[in-house]
């Protein structure tokens, strides 16, 4: 296995658990009420198994939650958080494009130009880890954010959704 | 004691204000705790709901770890002055963000509490646990403190205050001046009893003020006084009948302590009241009679009331005779609580008795010799009077023969007046000749003994008229004869009465052309009486009492002849046969001779049986 996964990833591995949390996916994104949140990964995988320990036997609204890893973005199938790794960013607009509106959670793991297209970014600063959250994009995916991780987003430093 | 000083006015008031103020303070401080207990929940809900909204808000800062917008959240809770600090610990119980900022760390629990509040030091704390989807996230804690509740209790005080002090400021005026209605008959009626009690004076009347119970207690004290009144004047009444009576008149408890002691046994038995009062009765008892007054005692305790004729000891230790009345004296509920005893002196009469008795003994003594001599002399003179008559029956028949060989052999030898004197010998001889039979008759009457049978009078009235044929065959004389009973007598003696009375009844009916002489039987003063009736001279009623004595006649001897026994005899045989007679008459129209027997007053049952025995049916019933 790999080695030490720095203390970052592991704090995103919760974060992307708490996004679940304060997301809303339209009903048509569950073939049923138990069917899994699948949290998919593209490409090579920063977490190590801190994703899987920080899921591993939680619910999130009566949903078990379950983890993909994808290789190519033709392997995507119906996940509802998708995270796309640095090694991935520049893809990020072929990705959001490839998903057509589809219901998912688009998380891209840093912020710039290149991940414009994704609906929440990470930031890191002072050593913390913060998002930012493109409202437009969420809307085209169909998906509704709590106000409370929007305001968590305004509030983060030299954050705020891009013009 | 202090309480019990105070007047009645006083009291009312006191009582008055007392209540007023117990009511007041209850029920301001009911509505006062109700509402504090009221404001105090409402302020905790208060509290929970703040605290449940923060703790929702908070929900994605805890997530995320966010100080910044954790710090804003609690900075909301500014626009609530009364929490003055609150604080979100992460999932892992980590202090993560306070409110104010400026608060040391030091000043917060270091771990959060459980789910919940709880009063401390005047202040309200609370642990909310933050949760996302049933997913504990972290923690929220609050402190409030309680500053509007103490306002409140303040403004509560302040205002409790203000309506007591006008309630009972309202109160008290109100009081002084209703008690007046309670107290003003009240005081009337203790200074009418203060001045009763003082004076004695049960002549005066306590004013009646008003009509409720109070009037009511006057009148009933009123009505009180007058009973006294009339009971002291019955009293005074009494008393002085008590001490002027010349009887002792003593009251004793039922130990026979003396309770009250009069005049009159002062005087006699010697001992003043003031000795006598309070020792027991014992005192005056004959040692003689050692159990006496405890046995009157009981009598009288079972309620029974004697005379006795005793005697006591007087102070001088001179014995007094008494007749004693002894009564127990009842209470107003008829419970004996005492004896009354009224005592008389008799000692005179005890004297002037026993002299009686004395002078009673030599009275009869004296009557019996004085009978036993008349007797004596009595009999003497019968046996005299007998003796004298038996002895001159011979003498007589030798005149009466003498004479009468006189007048028959030698009727020629005297001259007429010679013959003439030898007639008149002859009838004084025959006259005093049945002067001496009757003397003898009566004599024997009252010697003979009775022999007793059934004798139907009709049979001895019809044997005498018969025998009477000689002197009545030339008269015309009706006898009207009624049905008569048969009696027990003697029917010799029996003969004699109606002999006697029918030839009386002939001899003085004698100057009457047509002669009624009536037997007959009658009811008169519920006896039955046999009567003899004619219609001849009668007598004078003045001399009736004459009529039965010896030698005692109403008529010249010329005018009809007759002895003076005749009646007598017949008196005496009725007296043995238990019965009486008597006559009646009047100058000229008759006399009736009535005259009772024993064993005549049942003239049914003599008339059933005779009538029964002797198959004649019965007659005419006589009335």
């Amino acid at each position: 296995m790999e080695a030490q996964v720095s203390r970052e990833y592991q704090i995103k591995a919760v974060f992307l658990y708490n996004f679940a949390q304060f997301t809303e996916w339209p009903e048509s994104a569950f073939p049923s009420e138990k069917s899994p949140i699948i949290i998919g990964v593209m490409g090579p995988n920063p977490f190590g198994s801190a994703l899987e320990e920080t899921v591993r036997g939680e619910t999130v609204q009566g949903h078990p939650l379950a983890i993909e890893h994808y290789t190519r973005a033709a392997d995507i199938k119906s996940c509802h958080i998708l995270f796309i790794p640095q090694q991935e960013i520049r893809q990020t607009d072929e990705i959001v494009k490839g998903m057509k509106g589809k219901p998912v959670l688009t998380v891209a793991d840093t912020d710039g130009a290149a991940s414009a297209a994704a609906i929440v970014r990470f930031v890191v600063e002072n050593n913390k880890v913060h998002f930012r959250i493109n409202p437009e994009a969420a809307r085209a995916a169909n998906i509704i954010l709590s106000s409370k991780l929007l305001r968590m987003a305004e509030a983060t430093p030299g954050g705020g959704p891009l013009p | 004691m202090k309480a019990k000083r105070l007047s009645i006015k006083r009291k009312i008031i006191a009582v008055t204000m007392l209540t007023s103020t117990v009511v007041l303070a209850v029920a301001i401080g009911s509505f006062i705790a109700y509402d504090l207990i009221s404001f105090r929940e409402s302020m905790t809900r208060n509290l929970v709901a703040i605290a449940q909204l923060t703790a929702e808000n908070s929900t994605a800062a805890v997530a995320f770890g966010n100080e910044k917008d954790a710090a804003d959240t609690l900075a909301k809770l500014r626009l609530e002055p009364q929490i003055v600090a609150a604080a979100l610990y992460s999932h892992s119980g980590k202090l993560f963000v306070t409110y104010p900022t400026n608060l040391p760390a030091a000043s917060f629990p270091a771990a959060p509490g459980v789910n919940g509040y709880h009063f401390k030091e005047r202040h309200l704390f609370l642990f909310q646990n933050v949760t996302q989807d049933n997913k504990l996230l972290g923690h929220l804690y609050l402190e409030s403190d309680l500053r509007f509740f103490y306002q409140r209790v303040k403004i509560y005080s302040a205002i409790a205050a203000l309506i007591m002090a006008a309630s009972l400021t309202v109160a008290r005026l109100l009081a002084n001046s209703l008690q007046k209605r309670i107290s003003d008959p009240i005081i009337a009626l203790a200074e009418t009893a203060r001045v009763v009690s003082e004076r004695r004076d049960y002549s005066v009347r306590a004013p009646k003020l008003s009509p409720d119970e109070l009037g009511v207690l006057t009148d009933a004290f009123n009505e009180m006084l007058t009973r006294i009144e009339q009971h002291a004047i019955t009293s005074a009444f009494l008393s002085s009948i008590v001490e002027s009576s010349n009887d002792a008149i003593i009251g004793k408890d039922l130990t026979g302590k003396v309770v009250s002691w009069n005049a009159g046994a002062e005087r006699i038995f010697g001992y003043t009241a003031g000795e006598m009062v309070g020792s027991s009765i014992e005192r005056l008892v004959a040692p003689d009679r050692p159990d006496e007054e405890r046995r009157i005692l009981e009598n009288a305790k079972r309620g029974e009331t004697h005379l006795y004729e005793t005697v006591r000891i007087r102070k001088d230790s001179t014995p007094v005779n008494l007749s004693l009345a002894v009564s127990p004296i009842r209470d107003a509920h008829a419970s004996i609580v005492g004896v009354s005893s009224i005592a008389r002196d008799i000692t005179e009469r005890k004297l002037a008795e026993e002299q009686i008795l004395r002078l009673n003994a030599e009275l009869e003594h004296r009557v019996q010799a004085r009978t036993a001599e008349l007797t004596a002399a009595n009999q003497e003179l019968e046996a005299f009077t007998y003796s004298v008559a038996h002895d001159l029956r011979a003498p007589l028949r030798h005149i009466d023969a003498f004479t009468r060989i006189l007048q028959e052999d030698f009727a020629g030898a005297f001259p007429p007046e010679a013959a003439q004197l030898l007639a008149t010998i002859r009838r004084g001889s025959e006259n005093m000749s049945r002067l001496v039979n009757d003397l003898l008759n009566l004599a024997h009457v009252g010697r003979q003994e009775m022999k007793r049978e059934r004798t139907p009078l009709n049979a001895v009235v019809a044997e005498v008229i018969t025998e009477m044929k000689r002197e009545t065959v030339e008269r015309d004389i009706e006898w009207r004869i009624a049905d008569l009973p048969s009696v027990d007598c003697d029917p010799g003696l029996l003969k004699q009465v109606f002999a006697n009375l029918l030839s009386n009844a002939v001899k003085y009916t004698r100057p009457r052309q047509h002669t009624v002489i009536e037997i007959g039987l009658r009811a008169m003063n519920d006896e039955t009486v046999l009567f003899v009736r004619d219609n001849g001279v009668g007598f004078n009623m003045k001399y009736a009492d004459k009529l039965f004595g010896v030698f005692q006649r109403l008529h010249r001897a010329e005018e009809f002849e007759g002895t003076g026994v005749g009646l007598a005899i017949v008196e005496r045989v009725i007296k043995r046969h238990g019965g009486h007679i008597w006559a009646e008459s009047e100058l000229d129209k008759g006399a009736t001779f009535y005259f009772t027997l024993a064993g005549l007053d049942e003239p049914k049952k003599v008339s059933s049986a005779h009538a029964g025995g002797s198959g004649v049916p019965s007659g005419r019933k006589w009335k």
